[in-house]
Protein backbone atom coordinates (compact mmCIF):
# COMPACT_ATOMS: atom_id res chain seq x y z
CA UNK A 1 0.00 0.00 0.00
CA UNK A 2 2.45 2.16 1.56
CA UNK A 3 5.62 2.56 -1.31
CA UNK A 4 8.71 4.49 -1.04
CA UNK A 5 11.41 3.69 -3.55
CA UNK A 6 15.04 5.11 -3.91
CA UNK A 7 14.26 7.91 -1.77
CA UNK A 8 16.93 10.59 -1.64
CA UNK A 9 15.92 13.54 0.83
CA UNK A 10 18.80 16.19 0.75
CA UNK A 11 18.60 19.78 2.83
CA UNK A 12 20.71 22.02 1.47
CA UNK A 13 21.53 25.16 3.53
CA UNK A 14 23.79 28.23 1.76
CA UNK A 15 26.97 26.43 1.20
CA UNK A 16 26.35 22.69 2.94
CA UNK A 17 23.90 19.91 2.44
CA UNK A 18 22.71 17.62 4.38
CA UNK A 19 21.89 13.87 3.09
CA UNK A 20 19.40 12.59 5.65
CA UNK A 21 18.08 9.27 3.22
CA UNK A 22 20.17 7.99 0.57
CA UNK A 23 17.98 5.44 -2.06
CA UNK A 24 15.98 4.59 1.03
CA UNK A 25 12.86 2.41 -0.31
CA UNK A 26 10.42 0.96 2.62
CA UNK A 27 6.81 -1.12 1.49
CA UNK A 28 4.52 -0.89 4.00
CA UNK A 29 1.40 -3.33 3.76
CA UNK A 30 -2.58 -2.75 3.78
CA UNK A 31 -3.77 -3.22 7.68
CA UNK A 32 0.23 -3.34 9.20
CA UNK A 33 1.35 -1.18 11.85
CA UNK A 34 4.83 -0.60 11.15
CA UNK A 35 6.85 1.14 13.99
CA UNK A 36 9.70 3.25 13.27
CA UNK A 37 12.51 3.51 15.70
CA UNK A 38 16.35 5.05 15.64
CA UNK A 39 18.68 7.17 17.05
CA UNK A 40 17.63 11.00 17.53
CA UNK A 41 18.28 13.31 14.46
CA UNK A 42 18.44 10.15 11.99
CA UNK A 43 15.46 11.49 10.60
CA UNK A 44 11.97 9.68 11.43
CA UNK A 45 10.10 12.40 11.54
CA UNK A 46 11.23 13.23 8.04
CA UNK A 47 10.65 10.63 6.72
CA UNK A 48 7.18 10.63 7.73
CA UNK A 49 6.54 13.88 6.57
CA UNK A 50 8.04 13.23 3.18
CA UNK A 51 4.75 10.02 3.51
CA UNK A 52 2.50 12.88 4.09
CA UNK A 53 3.12 14.47 1.22
CA UNK A 54 4.86 17.55 3.14
CA UNK A 55 8.35 17.53 2.05
CA UNK A 56 8.73 15.84 -1.43
CA UNK A 57 12.28 13.62 -1.63
CA UNK A 58 14.74 15.42 -3.48
CA UNK A 59 15.02 11.83 -5.60
CA UNK A 60 13.02 8.90 -5.74
CA UNK A 61 9.01 8.30 -5.49
CA UNK A 62 6.99 7.53 -2.79
CA UNK A 63 3.39 5.67 -4.03
CA UNK A 64 0.57 5.12 -1.31
CA UNK A 65 -1.94 2.40 -3.43
CA UNK A 66 -0.21 2.98 -6.23
CA UNK A 67 -0.49 6.66 -6.81
CA UNK A 68 2.51 9.25 -6.46
CA UNK A 69 2.80 11.30 -3.38
CA UNK A 70 3.50 14.91 -4.01
CA UNK A 71 1.11 17.00 -1.67
CA UNK A 72 -0.47 15.84 0.97
CA UNK A 73 -3.27 12.88 0.31
CA UNK A 74 -6.71 13.63 1.66
CA UNK A 75 -6.68 9.59 3.23
CA UNK A 76 -3.53 9.99 5.16
CA UNK A 77 -3.60 11.23 8.89
CA UNK A 78 -0.91 13.13 10.39
CA UNK A 79 -0.47 13.53 14.14
CA UNK A 80 2.25 15.37 15.50
CA UNK A 81 4.19 14.91 18.33
CA UNK A 82 2.87 18.33 19.54
CA UNK A 83 -0.28 17.15 18.19
CA UNK A 84 -0.32 20.37 16.16
CA UNK A 85 -4.07 21.20 17.78
CA UNK A 86 -4.93 24.85 16.57
CA UNK A 87 -4.95 26.98 20.18
CA UNK A 88 -7.67 29.21 19.08
CA UNK A 89 -9.88 26.45 18.22
CA UNK A 90 -12.48 24.46 20.39
CA UNK A 91 -12.09 20.76 20.63
CA UNK A 92 -14.71 20.46 18.36
CA UNK A 93 -13.51 23.25 16.61
CA UNK A 94 -10.44 21.52 15.91
CA UNK A 95 -12.10 17.93 15.04
CA UNK A 96 -14.65 19.99 12.38
CA UNK A 97 -11.74 22.24 10.80
CA UNK A 98 -10.61 19.26 8.57
CA UNK A 99 -14.34 18.67 7.08
CA UNK A 100 -14.48 22.62 7.37
CA UNK A 101 -11.77 22.87 4.75
CA UNK A 102 -12.88 20.09 2.48
CA UNK A 103 -16.07 21.42 2.47
CA UNK A 104 -17.69 18.41 4.31
CA UNK A 105 -19.36 20.38 7.36
CA UNK A 106 -22.48 19.26 6.82
CA UNK A 107 -24.69 18.06 8.97
CA UNK A 108 -24.41 14.67 8.76
CA UNK A 109 -21.20 14.73 9.83
CA UNK A 110 -22.86 16.16 13.30
CA UNK A 111 -23.50 12.61 14.80
CA UNK A 112 -20.04 11.41 13.42
CA UNK A 113 -18.46 13.96 15.21
CA UNK A 114 -20.41 13.28 18.51
CA UNK A 115 -19.67 8.99 17.73
CA UNK A 116 -15.68 10.22 17.94
CA UNK A 117 -16.06 11.84 20.98
CA UNK A 118 -17.81 9.27 22.33
CA UNK A 119 -15.50 6.42 21.01
CA UNK A 120 -12.38 8.44 22.46
CA UNK A 121 -14.23 9.63 25.96
CA UNK A 122 -13.80 13.30 25.29
CA UNK A 123 -17.24 14.07 25.14
CA UNK A 124 -16.63 16.36 27.63
CA UNK A 125 -14.44 18.31 26.85
CA UNK A 126 -16.07 19.78 23.35
CA UNK A 127 -16.24 23.33 24.22
CA UNK A 128 -12.70 23.61 25.60
CA UNK A 129 -9.44 25.13 24.63
CA UNK A 130 -6.34 22.98 24.21
CA UNK A 131 -4.58 24.86 26.62
CA UNK A 132 -7.44 23.44 28.88
CA UNK A 133 -6.89 20.14 28.46
CA UNK A 134 -4.19 17.17 30.05
CA UNK A 135 -1.61 15.72 27.31
CA UNK A 136 -4.06 12.58 27.18
CA UNK A 137 -7.19 14.34 25.82
CA UNK A 138 -5.31 16.81 23.65
CA UNK A 139 -3.85 13.35 22.00
CA UNK A 140 -7.53 12.17 21.62
CA UNK A 141 -8.63 15.30 19.92
CA UNK A 142 -5.67 14.78 17.42
CA UNK A 143 -7.25 11.28 16.82
CA UNK A 144 -10.18 12.63 16.59
CA UNK A 145 -9.66 14.92 14.25
CA UNK A 146 -7.80 12.96 11.91
CA UNK A 147 -10.21 9.81 12.19
CA UNK A 148 -13.32 12.29 11.36
CA UNK A 149 -11.69 12.31 7.55
CA UNK A 150 -12.10 8.58 7.77
CA UNK A 151 -7.89 8.11 6.64
CA UNK A 152 -6.93 4.53 5.68
CA UNK A 153 -3.19 5.94 6.91
CA UNK A 154 -2.65 7.29 9.84
CA UNK A 155 1.29 8.34 10.06
CA UNK A 156 2.19 9.54 14.01
CA UNK A 157 5.31 11.22 15.08
CA UNK A 158 6.32 9.73 18.90
CA UNK A 159 2.64 10.77 19.37
CA UNK A 160 3.01 10.01 22.98
CA UNK A 161 6.36 10.78 24.31
CA UNK A 162 4.93 13.37 26.04
CA UNK A 163 2.46 11.59 28.35
CA UNK A 164 3.58 10.35 31.51
CA UNK A 165 3.54 6.36 31.95
CA UNK A 166 -0.37 5.74 33.09
CA UNK A 167 -1.73 7.61 29.71
CA UNK A 168 0.81 6.33 27.35
CA UNK A 169 -0.46 3.15 28.43
CA UNK A 170 -4.16 3.57 27.95
CA UNK A 171 -3.32 5.77 25.08
CA UNK A 172 -1.58 2.80 23.60
CA UNK A 173 -4.79 0.26 24.44
CA UNK A 174 -6.73 2.79 22.94
CA UNK A 175 -5.03 3.14 19.44
CA UNK A 176 -5.08 -0.62 19.38
CA UNK A 177 -8.64 -0.22 19.65
CA UNK A 178 -8.67 2.17 16.83
CA UNK A 179 -6.89 0.28 14.81
CA UNK A 180 -9.19 -2.66 14.90
CA UNK A 181 -12.20 -0.69 14.60
CA UNK A 182 -11.42 1.64 11.71
CA UNK A 183 -8.88 -1.18 9.83
CA UNK A 184 -6.48 1.66 9.24
CA UNK A 185 -2.54 1.14 8.48
CA UNK A 186 -0.45 2.95 10.93
CA UNK A 187 3.18 4.37 10.28
CA UNK A 188 4.42 5.02 13.92
CA UNK A 189 7.78 6.91 14.97
CA UNK A 190 8.88 6.11 18.45
CA UNK A 191 11.85 6.47 21.03
CA UNK A 192 10.07 3.75 23.20
CA UNK A 193 11.33 0.24 22.48
CA UNK A 194 8.13 -1.10 24.35
CA UNK A 195 6.48 1.23 22.87
CA UNK A 196 7.30 -0.29 19.27
CA UNK A 197 7.14 -3.82 20.05
CA UNK A 198 3.85 -3.20 21.81
CA UNK A 199 2.29 -1.86 18.56
CA UNK A 200 4.35 -2.39 15.80
CA UNK A 201 3.20 -5.99 14.08
CA UNK A 202 6.90 -4.94 12.11
CA UNK A 203 9.68 -2.59 13.86
CA UNK A 204 12.05 -0.82 11.66
CA UNK A 205 15.44 0.26 13.13
CA UNK A 206 17.17 3.19 11.16
CA UNK A 207 20.89 4.23 11.32
CA UNK A 208 21.80 7.46 11.93
CA UNK A 209 22.13 9.89 9.00
CA UNK A 210 22.27 9.37 6.22
CA UNK A 211 19.34 6.87 7.82
CA UNK A 212 19.05 3.19 5.93
CA UNK A 213 17.31 0.26 7.59
CA UNK A 214 19.87 -1.27 10.18
CA UNK A 215 17.38 -4.29 10.59
CA UNK A 216 13.47 -5.36 10.65
CA UNK A 217 11.79 -7.70 13.21
CA UNK A 218 8.50 -8.84 12.50
CA UNK A 219 6.24 -8.79 15.32
CA UNK A 220 2.67 -10.50 14.73
CA UNK A 221 1.93 -11.18 17.97
CA UNK A 222 1.56 -6.62 18.70
CA UNK A 223 -1.58 -5.90 19.96
CA UNK A 224 -3.11 -9.13 21.26
CA UNK A 225 -4.03 -9.65 24.74
CA UNK A 226 -1.74 -10.02 26.89
CA UNK A 227 1.33 -9.89 24.73
CA UNK A 228 2.69 -6.97 27.12
CA UNK A 229 3.00 -9.37 30.53
CA UNK A 230 4.77 -12.49 27.58
CA UNK A 231 8.09 -13.71 27.84
CA UNK A 232 7.74 -13.59 23.61
CA UNK A 233 7.62 -9.46 24.78
CA UNK A 234 10.74 -8.93 26.15
CA UNK A 235 12.63 -11.20 23.70
CA UNK A 236 11.16 -8.79 21.01
CA UNK A 237 12.07 -4.96 23.21
CA UNK A 238 15.32 -7.24 23.39
CA UNK A 239 16.12 -7.95 19.67
CA UNK A 240 14.91 -4.34 19.33
CA UNK A 241 17.55 -2.90 22.08
CA UNK A 242 20.59 -5.14 20.72
CA UNK A 243 20.05 -3.42 17.43
CA UNK A 244 19.65 0.15 18.35
CA UNK A 245 22.44 -0.68 20.94
CA UNK A 246 24.71 -1.25 17.82
CA UNK A 247 23.83 1.91 15.81
CA UNK A 248 24.65 3.68 19.09
CA UNK A 249 27.79 2.18 19.59
CA UNK A 250 28.59 2.67 15.57
CA UNK A 251 27.31 6.48 15.72
CA UNK A 252 29.61 7.03 18.44
CA UNK A 253 32.48 5.45 16.61
CA UNK A 254 31.78 8.03 14.10
CA UNK A 255 31.56 10.83 15.94
CA UNK A 256 34.92 10.04 17.56
CA UNK B 1 6.37 29.12 -4.15
CA UNK B 2 6.94 26.68 -0.92
CA UNK B 3 5.29 28.26 2.08
CA UNK B 4 7.71 29.65 4.36
CA UNK B 5 6.35 28.25 7.46
CA UNK B 6 7.39 24.59 6.14
CA UNK B 7 11.12 25.71 5.67
CA UNK B 8 11.42 27.14 9.37
CA UNK B 9 13.01 25.52 11.95
CA UNK B 10 10.77 23.46 14.13
CA UNK B 11 9.68 25.49 17.23
CA UNK B 12 7.84 24.41 20.47
CA UNK B 13 5.56 26.98 21.13
CA UNK B 14 2.80 26.89 23.60
CA UNK B 15 0.24 28.79 24.19
CA UNK B 16 1.04 31.69 26.34
CA UNK B 17 -1.21 31.22 29.76
CA UNK B 18 -2.03 34.00 32.67
CA UNK B 19 -2.49 31.26 35.36
CA UNK B 20 -3.52 27.55 37.11
CA UNK B 21 -7.00 26.67 37.73
CA UNK B 22 -7.09 23.84 40.21
CA UNK B 23 -8.54 20.81 38.70
CA UNK B 24 -11.56 19.65 39.87
CA UNK B 25 -12.92 17.92 35.79
CA UNK B 26 -12.95 14.54 35.41
CA UNK B 27 -10.30 12.23 33.83
CA UNK B 28 -11.45 10.02 31.01
CA UNK B 29 -12.38 6.41 32.53
CA UNK B 30 -9.24 5.09 30.35
CA UNK B 31 -6.56 7.56 31.58
CA UNK B 32 -7.59 6.06 34.55
CA UNK B 33 -6.99 2.42 34.44
CA UNK B 34 -3.84 1.14 34.80
CA UNK B 35 -2.25 -1.47 32.37
CA UNK B 36 -1.76 -5.09 33.29
CA UNK B 37 1.89 -5.25 35.14
CA UNK B 38 4.78 -5.66 33.03
CA UNK B 39 7.79 -7.83 32.94
CA UNK B 40 10.22 -6.06 34.90
CA UNK B 41 13.11 -6.02 32.28
CA UNK B 42 11.09 -3.30 30.29
CA UNK B 43 11.80 0.48 29.87
CA UNK B 44 8.75 1.33 32.36
CA UNK B 45 7.53 -0.85 34.60
CA UNK B 46 5.06 1.20 36.48
CA UNK B 47 3.15 -0.52 40.12
CA UNK B 48 0.04 0.71 38.42
CA UNK B 49 -1.90 -1.10 40.66
CA UNK B 50 -0.72 0.58 43.37
CA UNK B 51 -0.68 4.60 42.15
CA UNK B 52 -3.86 6.34 41.90
CA UNK B 53 -3.77 8.18 38.36
CA UNK B 54 -5.16 11.42 38.18
CA UNK B 55 -3.55 13.22 35.53
CA UNK B 56 -4.22 16.88 35.75
CA UNK B 57 -5.15 18.81 32.96
CA UNK B 58 -3.11 21.92 32.80
CA UNK B 59 -6.17 24.47 32.76
CA UNK B 60 -9.55 23.06 33.87
CA UNK B 61 -11.90 25.71 34.96
CA UNK B 62 -13.73 24.96 38.54
CA UNK B 63 -17.47 25.76 37.75
CA UNK B 64 -18.45 24.97 34.33
CA UNK B 65 -17.21 21.65 32.88
CA UNK B 66 -17.99 22.07 29.22
CA UNK B 67 -17.23 25.88 28.74
CA UNK B 68 -14.13 27.98 29.64
CA UNK B 69 -14.40 30.48 32.30
CA UNK B 70 -13.04 33.55 30.78
CA UNK B 71 -10.76 35.89 33.30
CA UNK B 72 -10.05 39.65 31.48
CA UNK B 73 -8.82 42.62 33.15
CA UNK B 74 -11.45 44.77 31.19
CA UNK B 75 -13.65 47.71 32.07
CA UNK B 76 -16.34 45.17 31.14
CA UNK B 77 -15.23 42.31 34.03
CA UNK B 78 -14.19 44.67 36.42
CA UNK B 79 -15.89 47.77 36.27
CA UNK B 80 -15.82 48.17 39.80
CA UNK B 81 -12.10 48.39 39.62
CA UNK B 82 -11.96 51.35 37.16
CA UNK B 83 -15.09 53.33 39.12
CA UNK B 84 -12.58 53.18 42.42
CA UNK B 85 -9.14 54.66 40.25
CA UNK B 86 -11.28 56.95 38.36
CA UNK B 87 -12.13 58.14 41.83
CA UNK B 88 -8.93 58.13 43.05
CA UNK B 89 -7.32 60.20 39.95
CA UNK B 90 -10.30 62.84 40.65
CA UNK B 91 -9.70 62.83 44.31
CA UNK B 92 -5.93 63.77 43.47
CA UNK B 93 -6.96 66.20 40.67
CA UNK B 94 -9.68 68.42 43.52
CA UNK B 95 -6.57 68.07 46.12
CA UNK B 96 -4.11 69.44 43.74
CA UNK B 97 -6.33 71.98 42.38
CA UNK B 98 -7.49 73.05 45.80
CA UNK B 99 -4.09 73.82 46.85
CA UNK B 100 -2.72 75.11 43.85
CA UNK B 101 -5.18 77.63 43.75
CA UNK B 102 -4.45 78.83 40.39
CA UNK B 103 -6.76 79.36 36.91
CA UNK B 104 -4.62 76.92 34.97
CA UNK B 105 -5.90 73.78 37.10
CA UNK B 106 -9.63 73.99 37.64
CA UNK B 107 -11.13 71.47 39.60
CA UNK B 108 -12.96 68.53 38.76
CA UNK B 109 -16.05 70.02 39.11
CA UNK B 110 -15.29 72.86 37.15
CA UNK B 111 -14.30 70.54 34.37
CA UNK B 112 -17.59 68.44 34.34
CA UNK B 113 -19.64 71.41 34.65
CA UNK B 114 -17.82 72.93 31.36
CA UNK B 115 -18.40 69.46 29.73
CA UNK B 116 -21.86 69.33 30.03
CA UNK B 117 -22.62 72.69 28.47
CA UNK B 118 -20.39 72.13 25.87
CA UNK B 119 -22.37 69.17 25.42
CA UNK B 120 -25.58 71.28 25.87
CA UNK B 121 -25.02 74.18 23.74
CA UNK B 122 -24.00 71.43 20.98
CA UNK B 123 -20.13 73.16 21.02
CA UNK B 124 -18.51 69.64 22.14
CA UNK B 125 -20.09 66.93 19.41
CA UNK B 126 -18.60 68.58 16.11
CA UNK B 127 -15.04 68.80 17.36
CA UNK B 128 -15.65 65.54 18.92
CA UNK B 129 -17.51 63.76 15.90
CA UNK B 130 -14.63 64.98 13.91
CA UNK B 131 -11.69 63.78 15.68
CA UNK B 132 -13.71 60.26 16.21
CA UNK B 133 -14.12 60.50 12.09
CA UNK B 134 -10.39 60.96 11.41
CA UNK B 135 -9.06 58.06 14.23
CA UNK B 136 -11.66 55.53 13.25
CA UNK B 137 -11.11 56.17 9.30
CA UNK B 138 -7.19 56.40 9.75
CA UNK B 139 -7.13 52.61 12.49
CA UNK B 140 -9.25 51.02 9.58
CA UNK B 141 -7.51 51.82 6.69
CA UNK B 142 -4.22 51.03 7.96
CA UNK B 143 -5.35 47.76 8.89
CA UNK B 144 -7.11 46.97 5.83
CA UNK B 145 -3.76 48.19 4.17
CA UNK B 146 -1.29 46.40 6.65
CA UNK B 147 -2.86 43.14 8.00
CA UNK B 148 -2.58 41.56 4.60
CA UNK B 149 0.51 43.54 3.77
CA UNK B 150 1.90 41.51 7.13
CA UNK B 151 0.33 38.33 6.71
CA UNK B 152 2.06 38.26 2.99
CA UNK B 153 5.58 39.52 3.62
CA UNK B 154 5.19 36.86 7.20
CA UNK B 155 4.36 33.82 4.99
CA UNK B 156 5.35 34.43 0.89
CA UNK B 157 9.25 34.62 0.37
CA UNK B 158 8.45 36.98 -2.47
CA UNK B 159 6.89 39.80 -0.82
CA UNK B 160 8.96 39.59 1.89
CA UNK B 161 12.00 39.91 -0.52
CA UNK B 162 10.49 42.93 -2.07
CA UNK B 163 9.15 44.42 1.11
CA UNK B 164 11.18 43.78 3.66
CA UNK B 165 13.85 46.25 3.19
CA UNK B 166 10.67 49.61 2.34
CA UNK B 167 9.55 48.47 5.54
CA UNK B 168 12.83 48.26 7.64
CA UNK B 169 13.93 51.69 5.89
CA UNK B 170 10.50 53.23 6.65
CA UNK B 171 10.08 52.07 9.94
CA UNK B 172 11.94 53.78 11.97
CA UNK B 173 11.61 57.27 10.50
CA UNK B 174 10.14 59.70 12.53
CA UNK B 175 7.12 60.30 10.31
CA UNK B 176 5.23 63.34 12.01
CA UNK B 177 8.27 65.45 10.35
CA UNK B 178 6.24 64.95 6.69
CA UNK B 179 3.35 66.82 8.69
CA UNK B 180 4.30 70.01 6.81
CA UNK B 181 4.61 68.49 4.19
CA UNK B 182 1.87 66.45 3.67
CA UNK B 183 -0.15 69.08 4.34
CA UNK B 184 1.13 71.38 1.81
CA UNK B 185 0.60 68.46 -0.66
CA UNK B 186 -2.76 67.08 0.66
CA UNK B 187 -4.24 70.17 1.85
CA UNK B 188 -5.78 70.98 5.50
CA UNK B 189 -8.68 68.88 5.74
CA UNK B 190 -9.28 65.64 6.79
CA UNK B 191 -7.44 63.87 4.30
CA UNK B 192 -3.90 64.78 5.01
CA UNK B 193 -4.52 64.06 9.05
CA UNK B 194 -5.91 60.78 8.33
CA UNK B 195 -2.85 60.33 6.03
CA UNK B 196 -0.62 61.15 8.47
CA UNK B 197 -2.00 58.92 10.99
CA UNK B 198 -2.23 55.74 7.81
CA UNK B 199 1.39 56.94 7.87
CA UNK B 200 2.24 56.32 10.64
CA UNK B 201 0.21 53.33 11.94
CA UNK B 202 0.32 51.33 9.05
CA UNK B 203 4.24 50.12 9.37
CA UNK B 204 3.59 49.23 13.12
CA UNK B 205 0.08 46.90 11.67
CA UNK B 206 3.15 45.12 8.91
CA UNK B 207 5.73 44.51 11.49
CA UNK B 208 3.39 43.33 14.39
CA UNK B 209 1.87 40.82 11.90
CA UNK B 210 4.75 40.25 10.07
CA UNK B 211 6.81 39.09 13.24
CA UNK B 212 3.33 37.21 14.99
CA UNK B 213 3.66 35.10 11.54
CA UNK B 214 6.74 34.42 11.77
CA UNK B 215 6.19 32.95 15.35
CA UNK B 216 3.82 30.21 14.28
CA UNK B 217 5.44 27.08 14.53
CA UNK B 218 6.27 24.96 12.01
CA UNK B 219 4.10 21.84 13.54
CA UNK B 220 1.29 24.41 13.17
CA UNK B 221 1.52 25.05 9.56
CA UNK B 222 2.03 21.28 8.86
CA UNK B 223 -0.39 20.44 10.47
CA UNK B 224 -3.02 22.67 8.53
CA UNK B 225 -1.79 20.85 5.36
CA UNK B 226 -1.79 17.85 6.24
CA UNK B 227 -5.38 18.42 6.95
CA UNK B 228 -6.08 18.47 3.53
CA UNK B 229 -5.64 22.63 3.83
CA UNK B 230 -4.47 24.68 0.71
CA UNK B 231 -2.57 27.42 0.74
CA UNK B 232 -5.36 30.24 0.26
CA UNK B 233 -7.22 28.64 3.32
CA UNK B 234 -3.65 29.26 5.23
CA UNK B 235 -4.54 32.65 5.68
CA UNK B 236 -7.57 32.25 7.41
CA UNK B 237 -7.90 29.57 9.03
CA UNK B 238 -4.07 29.85 10.44
CA UNK B 239 -2.04 32.66 10.13
CA UNK B 240 -4.73 35.48 10.71
CA UNK B 241 -6.08 33.57 13.78
CA UNK B 242 -2.53 33.17 15.16
CA UNK B 243 -1.79 37.03 14.46
CA UNK B 244 -4.68 38.30 15.52
CA UNK B 245 -4.20 38.19 19.07
CA UNK B 246 -0.51 40.30 18.76
CA UNK B 247 -2.42 42.50 16.16
CA UNK B 248 -5.11 43.78 18.61
CA UNK B 249 -2.74 44.42 21.02
CA UNK B 250 -0.60 46.41 18.77
CA UNK B 251 -4.27 47.90 18.15
CA UNK B 252 -4.56 49.51 21.21
CA UNK B 253 -0.92 51.16 21.42
CA UNK B 254 -1.98 52.24 18.06
CA UNK B 255 -4.73 54.30 19.63
CA UNK B 256 -2.59 56.30 21.73
CA UNK B 257 -0.40 57.03 18.75
CA UNK B 258 -3.51 57.51 16.70
CA UNK B 259 -4.66 60.05 19.22
CA UNK B 260 -1.31 62.14 20.19
CA UNK B 261 -0.55 62.55 16.28
CA UNK B 262 -4.28 63.62 15.39
CA UNK B 263 -3.85 66.20 18.34
CA UNK B 264 -0.77 67.47 16.45
CA UNK B 265 -2.05 67.45 13.16
CA UNK B 266 -5.58 69.07 14.41
CA UNK B 267 -3.71 71.72 16.26
CA UNK B 268 -2.68 73.18 13.16
CA UNK B 269 -5.63 74.95 10.79
CA UNK B 270 -8.35 73.01 11.74
CA UNK B 271 -11.78 74.35 12.41
CA UNK B 272 -13.13 71.32 14.01
CA UNK B 273 -11.34 68.97 15.93
CA UNK B 274 -10.78 67.95 19.69
CA UNK B 275 -7.15 69.23 19.09
CA UNK B 276 -8.23 72.41 17.48
CA UNK B 277 -10.65 73.42 20.32
CA UNK B 278 -8.13 72.19 23.34
CA UNK B 279 -5.48 74.76 21.70
CA UNK B 280 -7.85 77.30 21.01
CA UNK B 281 -9.42 77.03 24.59
CA UNK B 282 -5.95 77.35 25.99
CA UNK B 283 -5.22 80.51 23.56
CA UNK B 284 -8.16 82.23 25.07
CA UNK B 285 -7.40 81.07 28.55
CA UNK B 286 -10.87 79.27 29.20
CA UNK B 287 -8.69 76.86 31.47
CA UNK B 288 -11.82 74.55 32.67
CA UNK B 289 -13.33 74.04 28.91
CA UNK B 290 -9.62 73.42 27.64
CA UNK B 291 -9.77 70.41 30.46
CA UNK B 292 -13.21 69.25 29.44
CA UNK B 293 -12.20 69.42 25.67
CA UNK B 294 -8.57 66.94 27.31
CA UNK B 295 -11.65 64.69 29.19
CA UNK B 296 -13.52 64.38 25.88
CA UNK B 297 -10.49 63.30 24.00
CA UNK B 298 -9.54 60.79 26.98
CA UNK B 299 -13.14 59.14 26.93
CA UNK B 300 -12.41 58.58 23.11
CA UNK B 301 -9.28 56.78 24.18
CA UNK B 302 -11.24 54.99 26.31
CA UNK B 303 -14.10 54.27 23.91
CA UNK B 304 -11.69 52.64 21.65
CA UNK B 305 -10.11 50.67 24.24
CA UNK B 306 -13.00 49.26 25.13
CA UNK B 307 -13.77 48.86 21.41
CA UNK B 308 -10.49 46.22 21.25
CA UNK B 309 -11.58 44.65 24.60
CA UNK B 310 -14.74 43.25 23.38
CA UNK B 311 -12.67 42.43 19.89
CA UNK B 312 -10.47 40.25 22.07
CA UNK B 313 -13.19 38.99 23.74
CA UNK B 314 -14.66 37.87 21.03
CA UNK B 315 -11.72 36.85 18.90
CA UNK B 316 -9.28 35.81 21.45
CA UNK B 317 -11.14 34.05 24.17
CA UNK B 318 -8.39 31.12 24.19
CA UNK B 319 -5.54 33.26 25.24
CA UNK B 320 -7.48 34.53 28.73
CA UNK B 321 -8.26 31.30 29.85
Amino acid sequence: MVSCRNCDIVYTQRNSSVTVYEKFSLEVDTGECLALIGPSGCGKSTLLSMLAGLRPPTRGMVQINGRNVTAPRLETGFILQEYGLFPWLTVEGNIRLGLKIRGLDRRQEECRIDDLLEELDIRATKKRYPNQLSGGQRQRVALARVLVLNPDLILMDEPFSSLDALTRESMQRLLLDIQKNHRLTTILVTHSIDEAVLLGTRILVLTSMPARIAGEISNPLAGTSGYRASEEFFLQTKRVRTLLSQQLVAQSMIDC
Amino acid sequence: MMPKGTERKKRTGQVPHTGQVPHTGQVPLAEQVPLAEQPPHTEHAPHAEQIPHTEQPRHVQQTDPTGPTLTTASIFTKPLTYIVTTLLILLLWQTSSYFLNQAMLPSPLATLTAMIRLFADGTAQPHLLASFYRIFVSIIISFVIGLPLGLLIGYEHLFERILSPLVYLFYPIPKIVFMPLIMLLLGIGDTSKIFLIVFILVFQVIVTTRDAVNKIPAEMLDSFYALGGKRRHAYRHVLLPAALADVLTMLRLSVGIAMAVLFISESYATQYGLGSYIMNANARVEYPEMYAGILIMAFLGVLFFAVIDLLEWRFCRWQRI
